[in-house]
């Protein structure tokens, strides 16, 4: 029993990975524009095949998958920001309109590209350690390394830069921040950029867990936005708890043997929190990271 | 059990739902018949069933979306059987030939585009025959041949639960009872020794029904089931879900994920490392598709096919339809699904020679008979069709370590078996 339940707590660790991954990414943009990324999964679909065809056969070149696939997304999230999202800033509902339509086309390019089947990407590393029972492939160990650093890095960067207190300065108050003489502009761009980063980075850790095909992202945003909005939309810090917190849940009830009850019970405790708490666990990026 | 079901699809309405924007603009594409005709439809003809030298056959094909990896596996074999029916001398009625042609319409695996089809097939088009349709689409597409007196050949379980109460419904695959059977026996065929099972579904009704059947095979095979899983429909990670399977210590888990969208393929990757059973038995699985390569589990598949498609014991029928189906161009080689347009294909000549018999391309309930009356030797062997309900053999393997190999063998509903291939 206690072997399942170390077992158990290991996959709530690499599953709340790729949960936090797809909230901070939403988040991060909401934050910043008060847009809805429904295309964010997709941008992570990408990403995993952008994986698939640079390292299709895993290994060590992996990390020129991940490498190409964060670059790909960032630079993609840049041209996407420039020629749609930018004259979405002032009705974000438009921008949430544009990344629906966007949605459509990824998931539907890949799949005329690359065709309805998952494609495979062989592990990074094959091995499986076995600890205390526990069996840990080294592929999630990577997922969940990858992702806290990516985590700490981002906290670090938006607390202890002057660009990170710029930023949020601007989600406090766009014209304010405007007045102070900060490029609002420039760095809405950057954000979007880092946003396709962390969709790119993320693609390549679910392709690590899972073969990647069209229709990926859209299975993983909604969990994303179950999380974003449980840790508080603009917050790095409630995405990661929301995360935890979600994958917590989603294994106690599967241990249980309630997993025919867990969306409702999942989107019922999503639906409590925020009647009770709105603002979700953690503040926004108004505030602190 | 399940037949190419859909477990994506009521996942993604909920995508769907913020998507309705560009959902409806679809709808009212397809509905305008913008997106209806390819290959070698008739196009959008209203000339009904048997206007000039010409039968229509109404394909309702997912060319698009979460089902097209099936659904263009199932227009294949459509067309390969329409090809077959011709080149065999067409339809032959009261002395006046015909050919077959199909009516194709593209629903893009959208419940909205589905309706539209049907709408444009029979109302429109007066077709008499319709395919196609996969899983939860199929009761839409029997909503609208049904009072229309269109004869449906439909390969789902959704439209298998309502076979009692719809009258020109064939369904092309056997009985999910008569499935269970066969599954489960050819499982013990392969693995004498192995008592006790665990099951793995997705929260659909098509796995609740599979589940529910499955047991009295098991109780007959004297299979123990240890644990049941059921994950929801937007799942992406199984570990937790084998991992609590796995505590049970299971000789086999019996997995009705979705190969269709794709859930198989990630349980099938993340139990590799887990090792939550010895066997993973893939229900409406292929036999031609990549399992991973893990040593230490064998993977069985039940293709709910009744032909062998690879090695010495395939038959000339089964090259012939490969041939066909490859040859017709515009689908990979090898395509995993192939062994899913068995479902469909042979009964393209047996309604051939139902609408022969019956002397009509036009009274559907002259044509019904006597296809209910035809006993038709096909490249899913002797396929008998009784009350709308058609019985044939189904065809079973094993990969060892993940390998493809020769193991394919046939389990009929009598319980007899081929032989099983030493990769066994």
């Amino acid at each position: 029993m206690n072997e399942q339940l170390l077992q158990q707590g290991f996959n709530v660790l690499s599953s709340a990975s790729v949960y936090a991954l797809v909230a901070i990414g939403l988040s991060v943009i909401f934050g910043l524009s008060g847009i809805i990324n429904i295309a964010y999964g997709d941008f992570m679909t990408l990403g995993a095949y952008v994986v698939f065809v640079v390292a299709p056969g895993g290994a060590i070149a992996f990390i020129w998958g991940f490498a190409a696939s964060a670059l790909v997304v960032a630079v993609l999230s840049i041209v996407l920001e420039r020629a749609l999202f930018r004259w979405t800033l002032i009705r974000p509902v438009n921008g949430f309109l544009v990344s629906l339509g966007l949605s459509q086309i990824i998931e539907n390019g890949v799949a005329w590209h690359f065709g309805q089947d998952s494609v495979t990407v062989k592990p990074a590393d094959s091995a499986n350690w076995a600890l205390g029972g526990v069996i840990m492939s080294a592929d999630r160990v990577i997922i969940i390394l990858g992702t806290v650093a990516l985590v700490v890095g981002l906290i670090l960067f938006l607390d202890r830069t002057q660009t990170g207190t710029a930023i949020r300065a601007i989600a406090a108050d766009r014209e304010a921040a405007a007045l102070m003489g900060i490029p609002v502009t420039r760095l809405v761009t950057g954000v979007f950029a880092l946003g396709g980063l962390i969709a790119g980075l993320g693609g390549g850790f679910v392709a690590l867990l899972q073969p990647p095909y069209p229709l990926l992202g859209a299975e993983l945003v909604l969990k994303g936005f179950v999380v974003a909005l449980v840790g508080g939309l603009g917050s790095v810090r409630g995405a990661v708890i929301g995360a935890v917190l979600l994958a917590f849940i989603e294994t106690v009830l599967v241990t249980a043997g309630l997993a025919g009850w867990l969306d409702v019970i999942e989107f019922g405790a999503v639906i409590l929190l925020l009647i009770i708490r709105p603002q979700g666990l953690a503040r926004g990026l108004a505030h602190s990271m | 059990m399940k037949v190419a079901k859909d477990r994506g699809v009521l996942a993604r309405r909920s995508i769907a739902l913020f998507a309705a924007t560009a959902t409806l603009a679809l709808a009212a594409c397809s509905s305008s018949g913008g997106s209806s005709s390819s290959g070698s439809s008739s196009g959008g003809s209203s000339s009904g069933a048997a206007s000039g030298k010409t039968i229509e056959v109404g394909m309702d094909a997912e060319q698009g979306g979460a089902l097209a990896s099936f659904g263009l596996s199932f227009l294949q074999a459509a067309k390969a059987g329409v090809e077959y029916v011709n080149k065999n001398g067409g339809v032959t009625i009261n002395g006046t030939k015909y050919n077959m042609a199909l009516d194709i319409c593209n629903d893009n695996s959208d419940q909205t585009q589905v309706a539209a089809c049907a709408t444009k097939l029979v109302v429109t088009n007066q077709d008499k025959f319709v395919f196609g349709g996969l899983a939860d689409f199929g009761p839409i597409l029997r909503g609208i041949t049904e009072p229309n007196h269109a004869i449906y050949f439909s390969t789902g379980s959704a439209v298998a639960a309502l076979m009692s109460s719809s009258h020109y419904v064939v369904n092309t695959v056997p009985s999910l009872d008569s499935r269970s059977l066969m599954s489960v026996t050819g499982f013990k065929k392969a693995f004498p020794n192995a008592k006790t099972v665990a099951l793995l579904g997705e929260q659909d009704a098509t796995d609740q029904a599979a589940f529910a059947a499955l047991q009295p095979a098991f109780k007959q095979e004297g299979l123990t089931v240890v644990g049941t899983q059921i994950a929801p429909l937007d799942a992406t990670d199984y570990s937790s879900f084998l991992t609590a399977l796995k505590a049970k210590h299971p000789d086999v888990i019996w997995n009705e994920l979705a190969a269709a969208v794709n859930s198989e393929p990630s349980m099938l990757g993340q139990n590799g490392s887990l090792h939550a059973a010895p066997v993973v038995f893939n229900n409406s699985g292929s036999c031609q598709a990549s399992y991973p390569h893990t040593p230490g589990i064998t993977y069985m598949a039940e293709t709910n096919a009744g032909a062998i498609t690879a090695g010495p014991q395939e038959t000339a029928a089964t090259k012939d339809y490969e041939a066909s189906y490859y040859g017709l161009g515009g689908i990979k080689n090898p395509d995993p699904n192939i062994s899913a347009g068995l479902y469909i294909y042979d009964f393209f000549p047996i309604l051939a020679q139902a609408m022969e018999k019956a002397g009509t391309s036009t009274d559907t309930t002259k044509v019904l008979a006597a296809i209910n009356s035809i006993s038709y030797k096909g490249v899913d062997g002797t396929i008998s069709i009784k009350n709308n309900q058609s019985t044939y053999g189904q065809v079973l393997c094993t990969m060892k370590d993940g390998n493809s190999g020769n193991s394919q063998f046939e389990v009929f509903p009598d319980g007899t078996t081929t032989a099983i291939g030493a990769n066994s």
